[in-house]
Parts: structure tokens; C-alpha cells; sequence
């Protein structure tokens, strides 16, 4: 029984305890830079006598904030920007997440489509923005789709990827088990592909706010980017600055949301589990 | 006594890398497994030893001759043969009971049977109190036991077992090494095990096959009559095993000078 108890080793054990002091310190110090940022834009631009209307002080900017609400519905166009950078997001990543699967799913298809699915992974996404206005008008559609071609590329070249790195082995294990072709796809390539969907969400989620305010800022007429062109027009760069910010936050909000999914669906890597 | 696997005048072909040519991994290769029997195969690096896994479990066709598992030849992965690797291939996703019940599901059991069955491998493997935890969080051996556990828990005639023990550490294998001669004895399942040590399939086999270099070939084949099979610690202490070690280590011996 000796030697068998040697083999009993417990789990892993939880992190060590300095670890939560150490976290804090992290806290404090981003904080403080945050801080020590705030500051210098509040007094560092009168110091050198540049004007409001080429950098706007942080108090200018959360002055601004109030009259954008009142005259410029704000929140309108937070939503609006919110809402198309989420359908455009969806969007994008279901489709490259069906074509990553079917593509890695087939080799002769990824063989053929191969060159023209690089080529238009070189063409830039945002250049087809005034082609889509010019078909679909002047609506939401037209950023919502340039936001969905934006998202698509790297959910499938990640998809794709993972799909030709899963372990032969696993496969052949599951073969050797009378798998049928679709039980071996959704028991081993497909949670097997979790790790990189997830990845390659996380890098749809930052340049869903990219697409969406290239979008606005090249036909709209709601939404943040739109807010940019406005303030541009009206020599008001603390508008500009404040629309910036809030695409920003808003990028940030839905890389949370995707980052936090993630957690949710890999818990059992040993990575996230210990974080 | 039932034959449960039988190669008959196998050969396997590959084509080379590059100039079209072809390799040989294993030519002519005849021998076969008795029911409930436990066979090592013993040979040098890259004489076929996998290949011949391969074949047997039905993820493989011979090139020519004929693989027969219970009398029927082998056409494709077959539900009375399972394998497992050097890497245990737990999936990270599915903690241990969900690992144990992977191979259950191909098909169509009652779920109140992979129930059943998984208990019952979780038991022989000693892990129940694991049943919940993810891969991640065993020791090596622990992983290899609940590969076994998977291995066994399709109740298969023969297991193939592709050197389950190389990448763990010497006191590791000792241990493990006994716990799998007792479930697979327990089990009374038929296996087959490919290794490079001798002395592990000395300890663990009833008969070892030793192969040749490239083609493989057997070149010898010798009865272990030592009592104990579910005590590989016990019959490694046993009197005649060094001299059943210093037969086989020079069979291995002249393939190196073959090689030379
Ligand atoms: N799919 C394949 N295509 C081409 N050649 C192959 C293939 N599988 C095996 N071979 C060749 O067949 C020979 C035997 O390979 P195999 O993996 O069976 O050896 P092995 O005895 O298991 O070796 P090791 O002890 O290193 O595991 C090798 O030369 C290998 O390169
Ligand atoms: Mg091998």
C-alpha cells in the first residue's frame, strides 16, 4: 500500500496565499497611473498654451458630457453604436465560426478556397464600408455588416487553425471507439477548438467597435462615429474626444463580455482555474 | 482455447517521404494472442510495433495477409478491441467520470449501463473519489489508470496497450505497472503490450514476442511460466528472472549488431 499512496497525490491545491496581497499592489498601482494621467491632461495642455479646440482638457470633456446628452441624445447613439457592434459581432463570429468548422471539416475545400479566402483577408474590410451604404443606404445595415466581415476573419482563421491542430491521436482513439464522422466532430474537434474560438473572439470583440465606427463615420447618421464627424464639422473636439472615449469603453465592455464567457467555457484549463 | 487475435502472413507498406519509395514496417508477421492471455512485444525503435497496434485495432488495413480478431477478420475499428498510448488522452474538457464514459458513447447503451459501467471502472481503478476531478488535476499515473479505465469500460475482448508506462518516472512505473496487472488480471481481458523493457515484459506477460528491426519480423518468441502475473514487484524478484532477462536482452542484443 505504500508505494500506492505515493500515487494519491491530492489535487492541486489552491494558489498561495501571497497572492492576494500582491494583487492589490497591482490595483494600487493602476490606479495610480490612472491617476497621475488624469492629471497631467487636466494641466499639462494650458501649461503649454494648446487650445481647447486641439486638445480639450478632462474637465472640458466631462463638461461636454451633459450637453452631448441633452442636445445630441447621447444615449441614443451609445445604443446605437452598442447595438451594432453586438449584431455585427454575432454575426461575424457565427459565420466564421460555421466556415472555420466546415472548412477544417473538409480539406478539399480549404484547399480550393484557400488563395481567395487569403486575398480577402488582405483587402481591407473597412474599404467596402461606402459599397455597402451605396447598396444598402443610409442605416444601421451597412455598419453592421462591415463590423460582421471585420469580426469574420480571425474567428475562422482561428477556427480553421484548430480544426488542423487537433491531436491525430485523440482522433484515431475516437475512431478506434466506432465514432461515427459527426460524434468525433462534436465530442473531440469541437470542445477541442474551444480554446482558439474563444481567442479569436476575443480579437473579433476589439475590432467589432473598429468596424462599427468606420461604419458611422463614413455614412451615418446615428450612433458614435457619427458624433465624430458631428463635433469634427462643429469644431468640437471634446465631443470628438468624449465619442472616442465612449467607443473605447464600449470595445472594452464587450472584450469584458467575451473574456468572462471565456472563463465560463474553459474553466477546466488549469490556467483559468488557478486564476 | 479461443484465439482472440490472430496476424497471419501480415505485411505493411508506407509510402517513404520523398524519391516515392517505399518503407517496410513489418513483413510476413505471424503469431497469435489466446484468450485471456497477456502478450509483450519486445523490439527496437521503428520495427513496427505501433504499426502492428495500428492494424489490430482496425485503424489500419495490411498492405497483404489478414488480421482476425475472434475468428472475423478485421475491416474496421471493431468494439472488442481497445487501445490506449503512451499519452493517457483524457480530454481536458470532461473530468474523470466524463473521460471514463467517452468510449461508451459511440453507442447506444442505456445511460443507467454507462452509469454502471463507469462505477464499476472508476472501483477497479481506484478513483472513485476522483470521479468529479479534471485532468489537470491528477498525477501521471492517476491519468494512465483512468486511461485504462476508459480502455476497459467498453468491455472489450483485448486491449492493446502501446508502451502505457514510458513517459512516467521510474517509481511511477513500478507502481502503476501492478496496478494495471491486477485490473487487467481482475478484468480477465486479453492484452497485448508493446514495450521497450524487458524486464516489464518479463514481469507482466505470460509470453513475449520479440520483433526484429525494420521489416519486423518475430524472431523469438518465449513462455514466461513465472507464477504471480497480477504481481509484476513480486515476480521481478522471482530466481529464474534474470536468466529469462539475460535470453531475451540478447536477442535484442544481435539486432543492434544487425543494425550496426
Ligand atoms: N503512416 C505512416 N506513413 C509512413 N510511414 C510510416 C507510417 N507509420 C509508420 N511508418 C513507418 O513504419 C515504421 C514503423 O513505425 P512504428 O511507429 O510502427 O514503429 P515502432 O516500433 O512503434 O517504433 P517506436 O518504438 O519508436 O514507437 C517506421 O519506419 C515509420 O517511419
Ligand atoms: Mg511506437
Amino acid at each position: 500500500m505504500s508505494l500506492e499512496a505515493i500515487e494519491h497525490t491530492e489535487p492541486t491545491s489552491s494558489a498561495p496565499p501571497r497572492r492576494e496581497s500582491a494583487r492589490m499592489q497591482d490595483a494600487v498601482a493602476i490606479i495610480a497611473v490612472a491617476v497621475l494621467f488624469v492629471t497631467a491632461w487636466q494641466f499639462l495642455p494650458p501649461l503649454f498654451g494648446i487650445p481647447r479646440y486641439i486638445i480639450p482638457t478632462f474637465s472640458q470633456c466631462m463638461v461636454e458630457i451633459p450637453v452631448m446628452i441633452a442636445q445630441d441624445a447621447l444615449f441614443a447613439q451609445i445604443i446605437s453604436s452598442a447595438w451594432a457592434a453586438l449584431a455585427g459581432f454575432v454575426l461575424g463570429s457565427l459565420f466564421g465560426a460555421a466556415c472555420g468548422y466546415g472548412l477544417g471539416l473538409s480539406p478539399l475545400f480549404e484547399r480550393v478556397l484557400a488563395p481567395y479566402l487569403l486575398a480577402l483577408q488582405i483587402a481591407p474590410k473597412v474599404a467596402f464600408a461606402p459599397l455597402f451604404i451605396m447598396w444598402f443606404g443610409y442605416n444601421d445595415l451597412p455598419k453592421v455588416l462591415v463590423t460582421a466581415l471585420i469580426v469574420f476573419f480571425p474567428i475562422l482563421v482561428n477556427v480553421l487553425q484548430s480544426m488542423k491542430t487537433v491531436d491525430p491521436d485523440l482522433v484515431r482513439l475516437a475512431r478506434a471507439f466506432s465514432m461515427r464522422r459527426a460524434q468525433i466532430f462534436w465530442k473531440v474537434e469541437f470542445p477541442a477548438s474551444m480554446p482558439s474560438l474563444t481567442a479569436g473572439l476575443r480579437i473579433g470583440a476589439t475590432l467589432a467597435v473598429i468596424g462599427v465606427t468606420v461604419g458611422e463615420l463614413v455614412g451615418g447618421n446615428s450612433g458614435l462615429g457619427y458624433l465624430i464627424t458631428y463635433g469634427e464639422g462643429q469644431a468640437d473636439t471634446a465631443m470628438v474626444f468624449d465619442a472616442i472615449i465612449l467607443l473605447t469603453l464600449l470595445g472594452i465592455a464587450l472584450y469584458g463580455a467575451v473574456a468572462a464567457l471565456e472563463r465560463r467555457i474553459l474553466h477546466y484549463l488549469p490556467r483559468i482555474a488557478h486564476s | 482455447m479461443a484465439t482472440e487475435l490472430e496476424f497471419r502472413a501480415v505485411t505493411r507498406k508506407f509510402a517513404a517521404h520523398g524519391k516515392g519509395g517505399v518503407v517496410t514496417a513489418i513483413e510476413g508477421l505471424n503469431f497469435s494472442v489466446e484468450k485471456g492471455e497477456f502478450v509483450a512485444v519486445l523490439g527496437p525503435s521503428g520495427c513496427g510495433k505501433s504499426t502492428l497496434l495500428g492494424l489490430a485495432a482496425g485503424l489500419d488495413q495490411p498492405t497483404s495477409g489478414q488480421v482476425l480478431v475472434e475468428g472475423q477478420k478485421v475491416r474496421g475499428p471493431n468494439p472488442r478491441v481497445a487501445f490506449m498510448l503512451q499519452k493517457d488522452l483524457l480530454l481536458p474538457w470532461r473530468n474523470l467520470a466524463g473521460n471514463i464514459a467517452f468510449g461508451l458513447e459511440a453507442g447506444n447503451l442505456p445511460a443507467t449501463e454507462k452509469q454502471v459501467r463507469v462505477q464499476r471502472e472508476l472501483q477497479r481503478a481506484r478513483l472513485t473519489d476522483f470521479a468529479a476531478a479534471w485532468p489537470h488535476q491528477l498525477s501521471g499515473g492517476m491519468r494512465q489508470r483512468a486511461a485504462l479505465a476508459r480502455t476497459l469500460a467498453v468491455d472489450p475482448g483485448i486491449i492493446l496497450l502501446d508502451e502505457p508506462f514510458s513517459a512516467l518516472d521510474a517509481q511511477t512505473k513500478l507502481t502503476l505497472r501492478r496496478s494495471f496487472a491486477a485490473t487487467i488480471a481482475e478484468a480477465g481481458v486479453t492484452a497485448l503490450l508493446i514495450t521497450h523493457d524487458v524486464s516489464e515484459a518479463i514481469a507482466m506477460a505470460d509470453r513475449v514476442l520479440v520483433m526484429s528491426p525494420r521489416p519486423g519480423r518475430i524472431i523469438e518468441t518465449l513462455e514466461i511460466d513465472l507464477p504471480h502475473r497480477e504481481d509484476p514487484l513480486a515476480r521481478s524478484r522471482h530466481p529464474r528472472f534474470g536468466s529469462l532477462f539475460d535470453h531475451l536482452f540478447e536477442h535484442l542484443q544481435h539486432d543492434d549488431e544487425l543494425v550496426a
